[in-house]
């Protein structure tokens, strides 16, 4: 069993005030560990120090008992894939889906190699698998938020990783791509894959049900099964917002809203 | 953006461009002021042994001494500018990007220009300009170094910056230049002419170019992975300190020895990567060996029509800016047309 642990971890940009401190974090495949807070307070940089992508100032990444740092980029790659969030800052990808997924092959191949047909067909059967076939010819930059974000994970599966570390996969989607994605991630899970993704929505940890992280704007961190992390007065501290979790009684569900005398209330 | 389904396939358009390169060489070795039949040519080639008996041997000492060298460098010159454009472009994210963008060209200038003044011969001028090129590089990269950051853009505006610097060398070295002898020679040379290669000057260079070229063609497929950013590439495995070493390296030796042997010829390094991306697409595995055939051929064509337009050779230089000045805007509205 593939595991990444985090011990101590703290960072800190040159010049500037700790992002965070202490942070200790377990992975283990098979498992969905959600990463929540708000924005600014170090998600993605934390989840860069844990791709083995920035050296954290203090504290350590292993994977499978081997320190992150000693791997090479391949090495590190060939276990751990990183989905990047769609954002307008992202360095445009001019060429075809076909030939933005068959990128996940790079950690298999040497320098100086290009992909096989074994690598090939097996994108193929992958990019048929999420019904992107029709598509592959296709800019990346030209297909819908969701196909990019399903060429991304396309991508990753390529790399025959063990973990998948998924910075906030759902950002640019509308709620119905939202959710298929969300539970294609819960089926990656199932079939073994370790995966780490942070949100911005609390429903989405709810939803997928398994550990949950919170990173607050003080750098507090704080780790534990959704359902003991994932409540009103917890959140509400996370977010510095009125909170609450309830539950659905049709459906025993839990969700969390905001309360519209909160929403008349805010300025 | 849809991509349109090509209606050749790449290997097609490989072949298809080889042929026509043989061809516009072979035309190429026609044209001039002294203009030779195709049926010279072809028993030049087909008698090599016998050195051609049947040719004469005013066209036998054109054609061996003149045209051939010169027919060579133009190919490989082309190739090596656009080869170097199309990595510095996939590498730098930036499409506007060129092979003097590193000051190289400049730098390279610079180099010569020192080398006419001190009085040196051919030779001497070759080594100062490669010389002058490499460290115009190694000193945009020291910048990026001393400010302490790993980006691209950085690199780039180091090169500006360099860039700008030896232009003012340049300035510099013309001002103290002797108006009779040594400003024309620089100037001349700053505008870029393949008359004075000869097959040993040539042959001194490409030893350089050819391993250089073969490298960043092994390294094609390899520049969609470094034409992401920087996170990205590093987590599908990419060790980009020293791919991007080698890639910057490789293209800026393509271009200093492209420029010791014919001077500066701008143009070719920003123009022919988008022609041939308009023809193949982004991948650059694709796109990198088509746009070395394309700027081949391309210089081949603008060296032929500076060496017949008119009684004088007219500079490499004003033609490729005259030329690609209108090319590089239909390239752009083509791909609007195209693309969007």
């Amino acid at each position: 069993m593939t595991q990444l642990i985090a011990t101590d971890l703290s960072f800190h940009y040159a010049d500037t005030q700790s992002l965070f401190t202490g942070i200790n974090f377990q992975l283990h495949s098979g498992q969905i560990h959600c990463i929540l807070g708000p924005n600014g307070v170090g998600k993605s940089t934390l989840l860069n120090c844990l791709a083995g992508v920035y050296r954290p100032t203090a504290g350590t990444v292993t994977l499978n008992g081997h320190s992150l740092r000693r791997l090479s980029p391949a090495q590190r790659s060939r276990k751990i894939a990183y989905v990047p969030q769609m954002s307008s800052e992202r360095t445009p990808v001019t060429f075809s889906l076909r030939d933005y997924v068959l990128l996940g092959r790079a950690p298999h191949l040497s320098l100086l190699a290009a992909p096989t047909a074994k690598d090939r067909s097996r994108a193929e059967a992958l990019l048929a698998r999420f019904n992107l076939s029709s598509c592959a010819q296709q800019s990346y930059a030209a297909v819908s938020g969701g196909q990019q974000q399903l060429a991304s994970i396309v991508r990753a599966l390529l790399q025959e990783p063990e973990l998948i570390i998924f910075d906030e996969p759902t950002s640019a989607l509308d709620v119905a791509n939202q959710v298929r994605v969300l539970k294609l991630i819960q089926k990656l899970a199932q079939t073994g894959y370790g995966i780490v993704l942070t949100t911005h929505d609390p429903n989405q940890a709810l939803l997928l049900n398994d550990q949950v992280s919170t990173l607050a704007q003080n750098g507090q961190w704080q780790s534990g099964p959704a359902a003991k992390i994932l409540t009103s007065s917890h959140l509400s501290d996370v977010y510095q917002l009125p909170l609450n979790v309830v539950t659905l009684p049709a459906t025993q569900q839990k969700t969390c809203i905001v309360d519209q005398t909160v929403f008349r209330r805010f300025s | 953006m849809i991509l349109k389904k090509p209606r050749f396939s790449y290997r097609q358009f490989l072949i298809g461009s080889g042929l026509l390169l043989l061809i516009v060489m072979f035309g190429a070795l026609s044209v001039g002021r002294y203009p030779l039949s195709f049926t010279t040519i072809s028993h030049f080639f087909l008698h090599p042994l016998q050195l051609a008996p049947a040719v004469a041997a005013t066209d036998q000492q054109i054609l061996l001494e003149l045209r051939l060298p010169r027919i060579l460098a133009a190919a490989i010159i082309g190739a090596a500018l656009a080869i170097s454009g199309t990595a510095f472009q996939a590498i730098f994210h930036n499409p506007l990007v060129s092979p003097d963008l590193l000051g190289v060209s400049n730098g390279a200038a610079a180099g010569a220009a020192l080398a006419i003044i001190l009085g040196y011969q051919a030779a001497g001028i070759q080594i100062s300009a490669f010389a002058g090129g490499l460290l115009a590089v190694l000193a945009a990269v020291s910048i990026q170094h001393f400010l302490n950051s790993r980006g691209s853009l950085t690199l780039v505006l180091a090169g500006i910056i360099i860039s700008g610097f030896m232009q003012a060398v340049i300035g510099l070295l013309k001002y103290v230049a002797d108006p009779e002898q040594q400003l024309p020679s620089i100037t001349y040379w700053q505008l870029g002419s393949l008359e004075k290669v000869t097959l040993s000057n040539l042959g001194l260079n490409v030893p350089t170019l050819l391993l250089a070229g073969i490298v960043l063609l092994a390294f094609r497929w390899r520049l969609n992975l470094l034409s992401l950013n920087q996170l990205e590439a590093t987590t599908l495995g990419a060790n980009l300190k020293l791919e991007q070493g080698i890639i910057i390296l490789c293209a800026t030796v393509l271009t200093a020895s492209a420029v010791c042997l014919s001077g500066t010829i701008g143009w070719i390094g920003l123009v022919v990567p988008h022609a041939a991306r308009l023809v193949i697409g982004q991948n650059n595995a694709k796109a990198l060996p088509l746009a070395g055939i394309f700027g081949a051929i391309f210089l081949l064509l603008l060296d032929s029509l500076a060496r017949s337009l008119s009684a004088g050779e007219i500079p490499l230089g004003i033609l490729t800016g005259f030329i690609g000045t209108p090319l590089f805007v239909w390239l752009l509205l083509k791909k609007r047309v195209t693309f969007v």
